[in-house]
C-alpha cells in the first residue's frame, strides 16, 4: 500500500485540488496547481522536493514509474526489470560499440536500483567546474555543509565488516598483493547485511535510497507524489515556464491527460529524459547545447573463475574500489550480478555456457569504470530520445588497459580463468596471458560496454553561450525553469555520481527558496 | 507487469531454441516450455520498438532454414535437434547482422533459463532464502538504530533557515 500523499493513476479525480475537465473527443483532462512541480523522484528530484517542501512550498512530484516498497523487492530479475527500470534496462547509446545503459523508472528513480556508492565530488572535479566552467560558489568549503547534510540523511558510511563477501575480499587480496591502493566504499546504507540485491531494489531496507529518506521527508512536509505520470510537454508563455503536461499511463488503454500549473518547474528525470523533454517542448538555449555533452563512464566486466567457493551473491555489492589508477582515469570493483545476467553477456552458449555457469559460485565478477574523454549527444526524434556516443581511441586504450590490470588483480588473488568482455579475444588462463591482452589490438566493435552513469546534457556554468543552465540549475533564457539532476554536470566526475547530484539539488533548492522568499515586485 | 505473448509459431521457434542455447539439459529438466514463457516475460519488459525488432528476427530465424534444401522444407521450429543446432552454429559464426541476431536471441533464452528456479537450484544459487535470512538478521540486531534513522529523516532541521515559511508567516 502506498503511503499517505502518494497517488497512483486511479486516484487522480480524488487528489485534493484536482479539477477535472470533461472533453468529448480527447478524454478527461486533469488540472492541478502548486508552487513547484518536480518531474522525477530520483537523486535530484527527491532531494529538491524535500528541501522545498521543508521550506514551506507546495510541491508536487511527478514520477513516470510506479510505487514499490521494500517488501516488494526480491530476487526475481525479470520482475525488477519490468517494474523498476526504463525499457527493461535495455536502453542503448548508439555508436561503435553501442553502450547499453540503465535508468530507474519508479518512485525513487535510479537510487532504488543503483549500487549505493556515496562519494563526494572529487576535489579536482570541483576545481575544474569552478575554473573551467565558472560555476559560482563552488569550492570544498562552500559544498561541505551540503555534503554533510546529504550524507546524514543517507547514512553514508563504510560497510559493517561481517557484510563483506568473499568476492570483494578476493579483489582486495589481489590488489594488496600487487601493492595497489584500495578504498572501502562509502555507501548509503544502514547496517546493510550484504544481500547483494541492490540493483533490483533493496529487500532489507538497508540501502537508504530516496524511497526511504528524501521522499518520506518530502511527504512529511506536505509534498505530493503522483505516479505513472509521463510528462511530455512544458507549459509556457513565451519565456515564462508555467508547469508541465503529460499523460497517465493507463493499463486500460484509455488516454487521460493532465496539466500541473506551477510557479516553478523543476526537471529531474535524468540526463537522457531531461534534455529530451526540453527539446520536444521546443525550448532553445542561447548556447545551442541542449542534449550536448553526454558522458557516461563506460564500464566493462570480466568473469573470473576460482577454485574455491566464492558465492559472490552473499555479501555486499562493491565493498571496495581499487583507486590506484584513478589518476589514469579508471577505478575497479567486484560487482556480483545474478547468473541470468552473467549468462546474457557471456560470449558462449550451449555446453560452454553451461559448464562455465555450473561454476557460478566460484566466480568473481570484476568491473572497470572509465572516466571518459569524449561526449555524446541526446536528440529528440518523434518525442523519443535518441542517444549517440562514440568511444575515443584514448578511451579504447583505457578500457583495454583497465581490463588488463583488473585481470592481473584477479590472477594475483588466485583466479584460474578469466572471460573477457571482448568478442574474439580468448579467455585468459594465467598472469602471462595478461601481457597478450595488453598487446592485442581490441577493436571497439568487439567491446561489450555498459553503464549506469549518464551525465551532462544540460551543463551548468556561467556562460550562456556555452552552458544551458546557470550555477544553480536555472535554464538560461527562461524564467521558472530549473534542472536538478546529472544533466547539470559540465564534465564526467570519475566516481559514482549520486551524492554529487544530491548536493547540486540541495544547492538548487536553497537558491530557489531564497527567490521564493523575495516578495513579488522586489 | 505487461503480458506479452508471441504468435504461436514463434513460441515454437523459441521452444526449439531453448535446447540449442541451453543444451539438452533443459529438456532433461523438463523446463523447455517454462523457459520459453520466461523469454516472453522478459520481452514484455522491453519497449515496443525492440519487441518488433525481435519478432522480425525470430521470423527470420524461423523461415530461413526453408532456403536450405538439406532441411527438406522444414522451418527452424520443425528441424531435428541436430539440424537446429547446426543452423544456429552457422549463424553464430557468420559476421554481421546474422551473428547479432542469434546473439540477441541467445541473450534472451539464456537469461530466462538461469531465472528458472530449478536451474538456480542446480547451480547452488538460492537468493530468496538468503534474502529472508538477511532481512530478519538486520531487524533483530539493529531495530533501534533503524527506528532512530527513520525518525531523523522526517525531523525538521532546527537551525535551517526557512525563508518561505518566514516570509509567509
Amino acid at each position: 500500500m502506498s503511503p499517505h500523499n502518494v497517488y497512483s493513476r486511479a486516484d487522480w479525480p480524488q487528489i485534493p485540488g484536482v479539477r477535472t475537465r470533461r472533453r468529448r473527443f480527447q478524454g478527461d483532462l486533469y488540472e492541478l496547481s502548486c508552487d513547484v512541480v518536480v518531474v522525477g523522484s530520483g537523486a535530484g528530484g527527491a532531494v529538491i522536493a524535500a528541501e522545498l517542501a521543508e521550506g514551506g512550498l507546495d510541491v508536487v512530484v511527478l514520477e513516470e514509474g510506479g510505487y514499490y516498497a521494500t517488501e516488494d523487492f526480491n530476487a526475481d530479475v525479470t520482475e525488477a526489470l519490468a517494474n523498476l527500470y526504463r525499457d527493461g534496462g535495455a536502453q542503448m547509446a548508439l555508436g561503435t560499440p553501442p553502450v547499453t545503459f540503465a535508468e530507474g523508472r519508479c518512485v525513487g528513480g535510479s537510487t532504488v536500483i543503483n549500487g549505493g556508492m556515496t562519494w563526494r565530488t572529487p576535489e579536482h572535479v570541483i576545481r575544474r567546474w569552478r575554473e573551467d566552467h565558472g560555476v559560482h560558489d563552488f569550492d570544498a568549503h562552500a559544498l561541505l555543509p551540503h555534503f554533510e547534510r546529504v550524507e546524514g540523511f543517507l547514512s553514508a558510511k563504510t560497510q559493517d565488516p561481517e557484510s563483506i563477501g568473499r568476492d570483494n575480499a578476493l579483489l582486495k587480496e589481489g590488489a594488496d598483493a600487487l601493492g595497489y591502493e584500495t578504498v572501502s566504499n562509502i555507501r548509503n546504507q544502514l547496517h546493510c547485511p550484504g544481500s547483494n540485491n541492490c540493483a533490483f531494489g533493496c529487500p532489507t531496507g538497508a540501502k537508504q535510497s530516496t524511497l526511504l529518506t528524501y521522499l518520506p521527508r518530502a511527504l512529511h512536509f506536505g509534498a505530493r507524489i503522483l505516479t505513472h505520470c509521463r510528462v511530455d510537454g512544458i507549459l509556457r508563455q513565451r519565456k515564462q515556464v508555467q508547469g508541465v503536461e503529460g499523460s497517465l499511463a493507463d493499463p486500460s488503454g484509455k488516454t487521460r491527460r493532465f496539466r500541473v500549473h506551477a510557479k516553478e518547474t523543476v526537471i529531474a528525470c535524468g540526463a537522457v529524459q531531461s534534455p529530451n523533454l526540453l527539446l520536444r517542448a521546443g525550448l532553445r538555449s542561447p548556447s545551442g547545447k541542449i542534449g550536448h555533452g553526454l558522458t557516461l563512464h563506460p564500464n566493462t566486466k570480466v568473469v573470473a573463475l576460482f577454485d574455491e567457493d566464492v558465492e559472490g551473491w552473499k555479501g555486499v555489492h562493491q565493498a571496495y574500489q581499487v583507486r590506484e589508477f584513478e589518476g589514469d582515469g579508471f577505478v575497479m570493483a567486484a560487482v556480483n550480478i545474478p547468473p541470468s545476467l552473467v549468462a546474457m553477456t557471456l560470449p558462449y552458449y550451449g555446453r560452454d555456457m553451461i559448464e562455465l555457469l555450473d561454476q557460478y559460485n566460484q566466480t568473481v565478477i570484476g568491473g572497470v569504470l572509465i572516466e571518459d574523454t569524449t561526449t555524446g549527444r541526446v536528440r529528440s526524434v518523434a518525442g523519443l530520445p535518441v542517444t549517440t556516443y562514440q568511444i575515443t581511441e584514448e578511451d579504447r586504450h583505457r578500457i583495454v588497459r583497465g581490463t588488463a590490470i583488473l585481470c592481473e588483480v584477479l590472477f594475483a588473488a588466485g583466479a584460474k580463468r578469466i572471460v573477457l568482455p571482448f568478442a574474439g579475444v580468448p579467455d585468459l588462463l594465467s598472469m602471462a596471458d595478461v601481457q597478450r591482452l595488453r598487446e592485442t589490438d581490441v577493436p571497439k566493435a568487439a567491446m561489450e560496454v555498459v553503464t549506469v552513469h549518464i551525465m551532462g546534457t544540460l551543463a551548468m556554468g556561467d556562460d550562456p553561450t556555452r552552458h544551458v543552465c546557470d550555477s544553480y540549475g536555472r535554464v538560461y533564457d527562461y524564467a521558472g525553469l530549473t534542472v536538478a539532476d546529472a544533466s547539470l554536470f559540465p564534465t564526467p566526475i570519475g566516481v559514482n555520481p549520486m551524492e554529487t547530484i544530491m548536493t547540486l539539488a540541495t544547492r538548487c533548492a536553497i537558491h530557489l527558496l531564497d527567490r521564493f522568499a523575495v516578495p513579488a515586485g522586489v | 507487469m505487461r503480458e506479452f505473448e508471441l504468435p504461436a509459431r514463434l513460441q515454437a521457434t523459441v521452444r526449439a531454441l531453448v535446447p540449442v542455447v541451453c543444451t539438452e539439459e533443459a529438456r532433461r529438466m523438463g523446463i523447455v516450455d517454462e523457459v520459453a514463457r520466461g523469454v516472453e516475460r522478459f520481452l514484455g519488459t522491453l519497449p515496443a520498438h525492440l519487441q518488433k525488432g525481435i519478432l522480425a528476427g525470430l521470423w527470420t530465424l524461423e523461415f530461413t532454414p526453408l532456403a536450405d534444401p538439406r532441411n527438406l522444407g522444414r522451418s527452424f521450429s520443425r528441424l531435428s535437434p541436430e539440424r537446429a543446432q547446426r543452423a544456429f552454429d552457422l549463424w553464430w559464426r557468420l559476421p554481421g547482422p546474422t551473428h547479432q541476431l542469434v546473439r540477441a536471441l541467445k541473450m534472451f533464452v539464456s537469461f530466462a533459463f538461469y531465472e528458472h528456479p530449478k536451474v538456480r537450484e542446480r547451480i547452488g544459487y538460492d537468493p530468496e532464502a538468503y534474502l529472508a535470512q538477511m532481512r530478519r538478521k538486520r531487524i533483530e540486531q539493529h531495530h533501534e538504530v533503524i527506528a532512530q534513522h527513520a525518525e531523523k529523516v522526517v525531523t525538521p532541521d532546527p537551525v535551517r533557515r526557512l525563508p518561505v515559511a518566514e516570509a509567509r508567516s
